[in-house]
């Protein structure tokens, strides 16, 4: 479904992603992890457009990701970025709302309101639509914008469609963490794929059903979680002391980093 | 849902309306609204009501196309406004960032000072006078220059764009201070009285150009509202909800030049309108461009209005510049707005 090919993008001569190469198809959930600079938010850029790759392609339903147009590909990727900004103050709703710009084209329909008042509901912000986003604190607008995207990729009768979430658990406590990862895996579960920049490797082991693990903008493991996540792999791209263990309750890898 | 904002433009609405009939009324020579209406029915070949032929002579040839036109150029120069502000997702923009007026005042001192002394002074440039075309030209070609410095591997990058429109500015400015240096008294008076802007003299075939001009930036700008919106998330957010970014700049470029293009050559530059009403109307109406664009061009109208009405009245016979009764009515306004949103906010 969404495959990548032997991606490469340079900057003035210095090299942030090179080779990068992986597929996926329609109920992965893939987390990429990696260090700062590992180039992660990169990845995340070249596969949303927003960076063109110096080498390389990315196709998405076999057909190459810059031959979609842009309003088609905006009903079926859906893109969260780390420091979503709002020049003005707009209302809750209304920003949620503006996930629904591909669907509609002057007037919302009532079932663009519906879909908006769904993913309100899902994250948990019904409560504030009506508030004025510059006075939410940091957590509520990550939940604004969540639902936003979530509203973005509310098309059923679209069929497989991507979602990209670039460390969307910024300033989330750690209940709404896993409700939204809980979000994030009901939508992978209805067919979808779902990109997740995370820095948490056990919320990652948690969720996720693959993982890519970078290391300075190359690929060091592509795989199954409990594949990708052996001590080998995470002592390399982390260099620092760590074990891993099951989890107990959940069963899934458990990671402890530990001082010397 | 969303259903007061649209109450908001239908009251700004009736207002203009009202203000229309009422403004053309007031004057030396006083015509009530009634009178207005049957003197215009007149003119459209159905009689009735009572009127004097010397009404009907200052209704239609002074005071119906000088009106029309301050609520015409209101609304062009407060949407295009909120436009640049919505481009340039900064709230202290408005049309003068993409050399709109620096290219204006440069041509106009240019014609003024330089070029109106070797022709003649009445001359015509297929009917209008030379001081209006320059200043359209000027105007329309430093913000070409400006948008074309800002152009790089396809796409215009906006940060590169406010820059060059500082620098431009800047350069046009002391061109115009250098001309204004060397223009005598008569000159540096035409010069103050055009940069502070008239509606003096409108003429119907003025009103007719302005109306072309401010309809075309109207049906141009209030169907991009959507984009708009999705920009205030950034260019890249934009991007992903399927906004096509580069065509909404060319769009606004080419409306703000040609709106305000246009009502600078007939009109003299009017400063304050574009920057203040798109704020006063967020402060009412919220952010949501929807509602936004049409209440700053209601909200634009209204006040151009009015301000003329008192330059006109106010020390008739003589003139007030607009830019001054703008820039008086409309700051006290802006920074009461202002405070209240803040104690608003802090409780």
């Amino acid at each position: 479904m969404l495959e990548v090919e032997q991606i490469s993008y340079c900057i003035k001569g210095k090299s942030i992603l090179s080779d990068i190469s992986f597929e996926l198809e329609r109920g992965d959930f893939l987390a990429i992890i990696g260090t700062n600079g590992a180039g992660k938010s990169t990845l995340i850029k070249t596969l949303s457009q927003e960076l063109r790759p110096s080498h390389g392609e990315v196709r998405w339903k076999n057909r190459s990701l810059s031959s979609w147009k842009p309003q088609d590909i905006a009903l079926e990727r859906a893109v969260m970025t780390q420091h979503v900004g709002l020049s003005q103050d707009f209302k809750v709703e209304e920003v949620v709302l503006m996930g629904r710009y591909p669907h509609f084209k002057h007037q919302p329909t009532s079932e663009d309101k519906d879909c908006v008042w769904r993913a309100m509901q899902k994250t948990q912000v019904e409560h504030l639509a009506q508030r004025n986003y510059y006075s939410l604190s940091g957590g509520e607008r990550q939940r604004v914008q969540f639902a936003r995207a979530l509203t973005q990729m509310d098309s059923p009768q679209r069929g497989a469609k991507m979602l990209m979430l670039d460390e969307p658990l910024n300033n989330l406590d750690l209940k709404h963490q896993h409700y939204a990862l809980q979000l994030a895996q009901d939508f992978v579960k209805e067919g979808n794929i779902l990109l997740l920049v995370i820095h948490d490797i056990n919320l990652a082991a948690m969720y996720a059903d693959k993982i890519l693990l970078l290391k300075n903008g190359r690929k060091l493991a592509f795989g199954d979680t409990a594949e990708v996540l052996s001590e080998q792999n995470l002592q390399r791209a982390y260099e620092f002391n760590l074990k891993v263990t099951a989890h107990p309750f959940v069963g899934c890898p458990a990671v402890h980093f530990y001082p010397t | 849902m969303l259903g007061k904002p649209n109450n908001i433009n239908l009251l700004l609405l009736s207002c203009l309306i009202f203000s229309l009939l009422a403004a053309t009324g007031i004057g030396a020579v006083s015509i009530a609204p009634l009178e207005v209406l049957a003197i215009v029915s007149k003119k459209l070949a159905w009689h009735w009501g009572n009127f004097t032929a010397q009404q009907e002579v200052v209704l239609w040839s002074i005071r119906l196309p000088r009106v029309l036109m301050s609520i015409l150029v209101g609304a062009a120069l407060a949407i295009c406004g909120a436009a640049m502000q919505g481009l340039f997702r900064n709230a202290l923009a408005d049309p003068s960032i993409i050399g709109i007026s620096a290219g204006a005042a440069f041509s106009a001192a240019l014609v003024i000072v330089l070029i109106a002394p070797m022709l003649s002074a009445s001359m015509l440039w297929a009917g209008f006078s030379l001081l209006s075309v320059a200043t359209f030209t000027g105007a329309v070609l430093s913000t070409v220059l400006i948008f074309a410095l800002a152009r790089e591997k396809r796409k215009t990058n906006v940060v590169t764009m406010l820059l060059a429109g500082i620098s431009i500015n800047a350069l046009a400015g002391a061109a115009t201070g250098l001309l204004t240096y060397l223009a005598d008294d008569a000159q540096l008076r035409s010069l103050t009285f055009w940069t502070l802007g008239s509606l003096g003299g409108t003429t119907w075939k003025a009103v007719i150009f302005m109306s072309v001009a401010t309809g075309l930036s109207l049906l141009i700008l209030l169907r991009l509202h959507k984009s708009f919106n999705a920009l205030a998330l950034g260019e890249a957010e934009a991007i992903h909800l399927g906004v096509s970014v580069e065509s909404l700049k060319r769009w606004v470029i080419f409306a703000t030049a040609l709106a305000v293009g246009v009502s600078v050559a007939f009109c003299g530059m009017i400063g304050f309108v574009g920057l203040v009403v798109p704020h006063i109307m967020r402060l009412w109406v919220g952010a949501e461009h929807r509602y936004l664009l049409p209440a700053s061009a209601l909200g634009g109208g209204l006040l151009l209005c009015w301000a003329d009405t008192l330059s006109r009245t106010w020390a008739a016979p003589a003139e007030i510049p607009i830019g001054v009764i703008t820039a008086l009515v409309g700051a006290p306004v802006f920074l009461f707005l202002l405070f209240k949103q803040r104690r608003a906010m802090a409780m």
